[in-house]
């Protein structure tokens, strides 16, 4: 187990290095994090092959653990790659905190100690908290909003270690597994719940994801997903569900319904955006809400679709972010009214961003479809335990997925397709640097292979080892459905033409007979408006503009009612400060003189 | 063994000799300040592990004034003459600038720094109310250091209140030695024991409480502290926050609820109730502030509420988790005061509307401010998580998960109201904040760095204490109070003495 030692050492050190390195030798700062990447890669594949360790007092590294530390290591590779060309502004910050991260991220992916595990997490809201506020000045409203919800969900973390500790009597994770029958272990199970989906971004506590989406560099937006926000998110909460506390229905419920009420408030949140980062960022969260179903599901087959849509997740929304980077980059702007016409200028970024998202919208052959068909079995096998909700929960996903078709359609054509907007100068556009496209392309060609590949790699290899209690047959199954979806895309390309008028003239866009010059250029993102007029989501709609909906904010005004009344209390004049000193003594005078 | 006199003589003297000599030699108040306060340094971590009972003039114990050094005294010394050497650290270039009289300055320094190592080391009743009288003077002298009208209104606010305080703990003081003759704290808990508690003695203990209640700044006594605190320079600031609160207020409750009157469940229940209280209203409170000094000062109040509380709750896992806040929170609430004097030292300007963008300009103030930021919001791994931590586990582990919540709930205010202070001043910038005048802007001078760098790298590493330094510092602490008064009277008045008065002999 001493490996551990190096394996968060090496990059910890690594990153104080860069830290004290001078920012113009840029060069080495990258090979640098470069070097620590593909170190912390290699080793975690050379350790997944290897028979995990028994856990010990501090550490452990079971199944789980390998997945995750999997995911971190490629993705930290992928981003170093990716940023050598994106990040030109305090370089040696960037990689320090970026190998904080990684650091940070195996400590507490590997941790069997708690309160070991909640220092590695104040560490990450730490590190992210800077890299946030790398954005400059304006990105330090965001951070402190993500720092007040990510770091202070820690303290709700620590308020069930402490419960758990009292309770069990025992600290590390492998020696722990309550059954929820008092209210103190309830509130035990709360409080862990809150940390993890405050970090995995899960309703009600999201709405940093969104609010940093804008403001922060696109690199740190695109790593969140695979450090802190979804890739260990969801593994503190599979733990907290699997290891830590043992299936109770009206909580798992409770769990369930969360996750639903997430994936489709996020969507139809997405659905109106204008930006594509903030676009891309209320997706972040809808995606959790699979997640969240899926592990809440309490059978092997959900447990195993949820992880794989972690897995996935973080690969499609990793890609999505970079290509938002790259059409950052080159065109200036992610303000979809202003972009357009992409797709010949930017070809690689436009088919991998495409790919990303096929798989995010659960297109087969892609992986996002794969993860989400096994949620849906799962939540059909419980239904087998006699619970009528789940066909509630699975319209709700169902939905979700159809919408986020929807909103990934409106991306693309905004983007990629139609005619330029004027306010691009299209000339100057050039395709991303090849280390841009390179790990864009990576991570599309990746989404294809876990869907193709399906049962050959990320089942066998990955979600078995870590629920053995998984029917492979029955997922082997989906050959019926898949043949099905197969025959109705081909019957619907056979149709495409026969409803397609055969006689078609191509126009300049004409008003009342009047030509109009070029600045008349239909949008996609118009085509989305009627969705804001319907009249429930318009309320909804307007609430989240007040920020009704935004816990932090109610909160917010909440404390800060308070905080105006003792203000005014406190009105400076000595006379009333005496009285209260005065009357506190008669309390206490009081209350011993009574006893 | 260390003679325990000098933490009261050393600073006495050099207080005296400062004005004295500094007419002919300028720069004598500066190098006699900061030598004698690293000395006293030294001296005090020289006491760690000692339990020593020094007869002033070999008089025994219940007829003469004695100094006693046990855990909790040996903490306080460490933590007060640690701040102190600090702040004079800072002191030397940060007086300059906005102050003239250095000596008066390091006189007034020397004399507080000797009370209040007079209050936390005598065993006498009368004693310690003369050195809190010391430290306290020199205190308000202090507060009022910068002579404009905002900072004479909060010395005289100041002195009224703490004055009153005062002569509560007098009346106190004198109404036990009417009943028992006797001033000695060992020899009146004797004398409690054998005779048991009367309503004078309620009263006094009534009047004590109060009295200390107040230089504590436990609601509703605090409201002082939110004038004074700011309006003194920094480096005082620093000390008052960050020890005197401490060590005429806390230090003193605790030693007479646990080593005086003993601890009973109504009084464990009365100062879980008030930490809890003073918890919320300061952080409350701090929420809505906008002078950077101010917003700390509110931060006391509600950090001295963890501090109450876990010694309130009475086990040993919660004197420890208070103790251990007690040393952390001087830490981290010095720095932030130093951090606050610094950006006041470039700035000229407390309001954080009109700051904005210093992590660019000063970096080490910067990155200090964010390390005791964290610290004392409870973020992992810094020293201020590890205090809470043990609080809010001794607080479940007493039976009293709901005010563990509230400790949470504290921890994350605070944590709102310090992201405020660093997206304001450092990441951000204020409504009013104007380029033009912070284009000059630069790191302040060299010793002022080095004390704030100093504390940061306390605060980033004290937490590591818990693993190893548990037993030599904190663990005598928690000997020292679980065990009530009885080891305390034998430890002053020695085995024979007590047996003597029959009570427990048989």
């Amino acid at each position: 187990m001493e490996i551990i030692y190096y394996l968060i050492g090496i990059p910890f050190a690594a990153g104080l290095i860069c830290f004290l390195l001078p920012k113009r030798m840029r060069l080495l700062i990258w090979g640098i994090a470069f070097s620590v990447s593909v170190f912390l890669f290699a080793s975690f594949l050379y350790f997944f092959n290897s028979p995990p360790a028994p856990a010990g007092l501090w550490f452990l590294w079971d199944n789980l653990t390998n997945l995750t530390l999997l995911g971190i290591g490629f993705f930290g590779l992928i981003i170093s790659i990716y940023s050598y060309k994106v990040v030109d502004v305090s370089v040696n910050k960037y990689y320090a905190y970026l190998l904080l991260t990684l650091a940070a991220s195996i400590g507490a992916a590997v941790s069997n100690n708690l309160i070991l595990m909640s220092v590695f997490w104040g560490i990450l809201a730490i590190t992210l908290y800077l890299m946030i506020n790398l954005g400059g000045p304006d990105a330090s409203y965001p951070a402190k909003k993500t720092f007040i919800i990510v770091g202070g969900s820690d303290s709700f973390l620590i308020m069930g270690i402490a419960i758990l500790w009292v309770v069990t009597g025992h600290i590390n994770i492998t020696e722990i597994n309550l059954q929820i029958d008092s209210w103190l272990s309830t509130c035990a199970f709360l409080c862990l719940i809150c940390a993890s989906f405050a970090k995995a971004g899960a309703m009600p506590l999201h709405t940093w994801i969104p609010e940093i989406s804008e403001k922060a560099p696109v690199s740190v937006m695109a790593f969140l997903p695979a450090s802190l926000d979804k890739l260990l998110g969801i593994y503190l909460l599979a733990r907290v569900c699997l290891n830590l506390f043992s299936y109770h229905e009206s909580l798992w419920f409770l769990l369930r319904l969360l996750g639903s009420i997430t994936i489709i408030g996020a969507v139809f949140l997405a659905l109106i955006q204008h930006n594509m980062k903030k676009l891309l960022a209320y997706h972040a969260v809808s995606q959790v809400g699979y997640m969240v179903v899926g592990i809440a599901s309490g059978n092997p087959i959900g447990i195993c679709g949820g992880l794989f849509h972690m897995i996935n997740n973080t690969i499609y929304k990793c890609c999505l972010f970079l290509g938002a980077g790259s059409v950052e980059k080159q065109a200036g702007t992610t303000d979809l009214d202003n972009l357009g016409g992409l797709g010949k200028i930017l070809p690689l970024t436009f088919f991998s961003f495409l790919f990303a998202s096929f798989a995010i919208s659960g297109i087969p052959p892609f992986n996002g479809f794969f993860s989400k068909w096994m949620i849906y079995q799962g939540l059909i096998e419980a239904a087998k335990n006699g619970e009528p909700s789940w066909i509630l929960w699975i319209t709700m996903a169902l939905v979700g997925s159809g919408l986020t078709l929807a909103s990934f359609m409106k991306i693309i054509h905004a983007v990629f397709l139609g005619r330029p907007s004027d306010k691009l100068k299209v000339q100057d556009i050039k395709e991303a640097h090849w280390t841009m496209t390179f790990s864009m392309i990576v991570l599309a060609l990746l989404c294809l292979i876990f869907g193709v590949f399906f049962i050959r790699i990320p089942l066998l290899k990955f979600l078995v080892p870590i629920v053995p209690s998984v029917d492979v047959a029955n997922i082997l199954n989906l050959l019926l459905p898949l043949a099905l979806l197969v025959a109705g895309i081909i019957l619907g390309m056979l149709f495409y033409p026969l409803l397609v008028p055969r006689k078609r003239r191509i126009t300049e866009p004409f008003i009342g007979g009047e030509i109009q010059n070029q600045n008349m250029r239909p949008s996609g993102t118009e085509f989305y408006n009627p969705v804001k007029e319907m009249r429930f989501l318009q309320t909804m709609y307007r609430a989240s503009e007040k920020k009704v909906l935004d816990l932090y904010e109610v909160l917010k005004s909440f404390t800060l009612y308070f905080t105006e009344g003792f203000r005014s209390l406190h009105s400076g004049i000595l006379g009333t400060y005496l009285t209260w000193i005065l009357f506190g003594m008669v309390v206490l005078l009081y209350l011993f003189i009574k006893w | 063994m260390t003679n325990l006199s000098v933490f009261i003589s050393v600073p006495l003297v050099a207080a005296f000799f400062i004005p004295v000599v500094s007419r002919k030699v300028k720069w004598f108040p500066d190098v006699c300040g900061i030598l004698t306060t690293f000395l006293l340094l030294l001296l005090s971590l020289q006491t760690m592990n000692q339990e020593t009972v020094y007869s002033m003039g070999n008089w025994p114990a219940p007829y003469g004034i004695v100094l006693v050094l046990d855990g909790f005294s040996c903490l306080l010394l460490i933590v007060i003459n640690l701040i102190g050497f600090i702040s004079t650290l800072f002191s030397f270039e940060y007086i300059e600038r906005f102050y003239t009289s250095k000596l008066r300055y390091y006189s007034l320094f020397l004399l507080m720094l000797a009370g209040m190592n007079g209050v936390v080391l005598t065993g006498d009743l009368f004693n310690l109310y003369v050195f809190l009288e010391i430290a306290s003077i020199a205190s308000y002298a202090l507060v009022g250091f910068g002579c404009y009208s905002r900072e004479l209104e909060a010395s005289f606010k100041y002195l009224v209140m703490s004055t009153i305080a005062s002569s509560f703990i007098l009346l106190g003081v004198a109404l036990i030695y009417g009943r028992f003759a006797s001033l000695n704290i060992a020899h009146i808990a004797l004398l409690i024991k054998q005779y048991g508690m009367n309503e004078t003695m309620v009263f006094s203990f009534v009047l004590l409480l109060v009295g200390f209640g107040v230089k504590a700044a436990i609601v509703p006594f605090h409201a002082w502290l939110p004038d004074a605190h700011p309006s003194a320079p920094a480096p005082i600031s620093a000390m008052l926050s960050g020890v005197v609160i401490k060590a005429l207020g806390i230090y003193v409750i605790v030693r007479l609820v646990y080593n005086l009157f003993g601890m009973t469940p109504l009084i464990s229940n009365l100062l879980i109730y008030s930490g809890v209280i003073s918890m919320m209203i300061g952080v409350l409170m701090a929420l809505g502030q906008w002078d950077f000094k101010r917003l700390l000062a509110c931060h006391s109040i509600s950090q001295m509420g963890y501090i109450v509380l876990g010694f309130g709750l009475g086990t040993p896992l919660g004197i420890l988790g208070g103790a251990f806040h007690l040393f952390n929170h001087s830490l981290f609430k010095s720095l932030l005061f130093l951090n606050s004097g610094s950006v006041e030292y470039e700035t000229e300007t407390r309001n954080l509307e009109k700051l904005g963008c210093l992590s660019q300009k000063m970096p080490v103030t910067s990155a200090t401010s964010l390390i005791a930021s964290l610290s004392i919001s409870g973020i992992p791994p810094f020293n201020g998580f590890w205090s809470k931590l043990i609080i809010i586990i001794a607080a479940v582990q007493a039976g009293k998960p709901v005010f563990a919540l509230w400790a949470v709930i504290g921890s994350i205010l605070t944590l709102a109201s310090f992201s405020k202070i660093q997206r304001y001043a450092f990441f951000g910038h204020g409504r009013h904040f104007d380029e033009s005048t912070h284009k000059n802007i630069k790191e302040v001078p060299g010793l002022m760095k080095m004390s704030m760098i100093i504390l940061a790298i306390l605060c980033t590493i004290t937490g590591l204490l818990l693993i190893n330094g548990t037993n030599g510092i904190f663990s005598p602490v928690v000997n020292d109070l679980t065990q009530g008064p009885v080891p305390y009277i034998e430890k002053i008045l020695g085995y024979e003495f007590t047996n003597i008065s029959g009570l427990f002999g048989n």
